[in-house]
């Protein structure tokens, strides 16, 4: 069992605060302005701003103009970090399931073979 | 504890024949190769030694007693309950984990067990360790406590829906 690099820690970091986890739900649904996402939580645009920045340092979301409007910012998920923290837990919960496999196939042999 | 991650099966033979399949023959089960024990170039033999505060060790060679120390035996309770502590081979020493299992009757006469793992106390590495960084204790098992579970689901499912699995 390995774990863990540096961008683990800043996906686990990142998502440390509620309101970014929360943004981050938001984001899997589809894209959105800067504003929506503050409207959504009743939040003042410069404190969804800095959960936004932290967000973006980290690598879990990126920015882009949107196509309609050029002075609009438009927020989306990037992937990347968030297969590095899939990858962790199903690396810890594959490694039970084979090995629960592996003895529920040795025991069931075993009481098998002394017609249990 | 909620920082856990579980994992279950159902097995055909009872619970005293699952725990003591588990303990004695787990060697014959628990699988082979470098990402299941915790040597690279060679397997050893995989034991539980005694009851509490016994040993889990992969043992390389008995005469020199060159092991590896897995872990202690905390609860030793059959048929019903296994605790021990577990060390990844790249903890650091004094870095532990703990698993429970748990064998429980099933089927219409007891006569399957369900076996469950949870492997838990991740917040409890140390303060470097790449999985917490510089967030401190309470922070770290907020973070858990109350997202360990929809993290599962939700990275999960975003690998998955961005058509690249994790």
């Amino acid at each position: 069992m390995t774990m863990g690099q540096a961008a683990l820690d800043l996906t686990l970091l990142a998502l440390a605060d509620p309101t970014r986890r929360r943004v981050v739900d938001l984001l899997r649904e589809r894209p959105r302005r800067a504003g929506e996402i503050a409207d959504a939580f009743g939040a003042s645009p410069p404190a969804m701003s800095r959960h936004l920045k932290v967000l973006r340092q980290r690598g879990l979301v990126e920015e882009e103009r949107s196509e309609d409007d050029a002075r609009c910012r438009v927020y989306r998920l990037r992937p990347e970090p968030f297969r590095d923290l899939s990858a962790w837990l199903e690396e810890i919960e594959s490694f039970w399931t084979d090995q629960l496999d592996s003895f529920k196939t040795h025991a069931e042999k075993r009481a098998g073979g002394k017609k249990r | 504890m909620s920082d856990a991650i579980h994992v279950s099966t159902r097995v055909d033979v009872d619970p005293d024949a699952a725990f003591r399949l588990f303990t004695d023959e787990v060697d014959s089960w628990w699988r082979r190769g470098p990402r299941f024990r915790w040597n690279l170039e060679e397997d050893g033999v995989v034991r539980f030694e005694g009851g509490e505060g016994g040993r889990f060790v992969e043992v390389y060679d008995e005469a020199s007693g060159d092991a590896f120390e897995v872990g202690r035996i905390e609860v030793w309770d059959p048929p019903k309950r296994l605790v021990f502590t577990f060390r990844a081979r790249a903890f650091a020493p004094g870095e532990s984990t703990e698993v429970e299992v748990r064998f429980e009757p099933a089927g219409p006469a007891g006569e399957a067990t369900d076996v469950t793992v949870e492997h838990r106390g991740w917040d409890a590495l140390r303060e470097d360790h790449p999985a917490r960084h510089a967030l401190d204790a309470s922070a770290f098992a907020d973070m858990m406590g109350v997202w360990w579970a929809d993290l599962l689901t939700s990275a999960r499912q975003h690998a998955a829906t961005r058509g690249e699995k994790g």
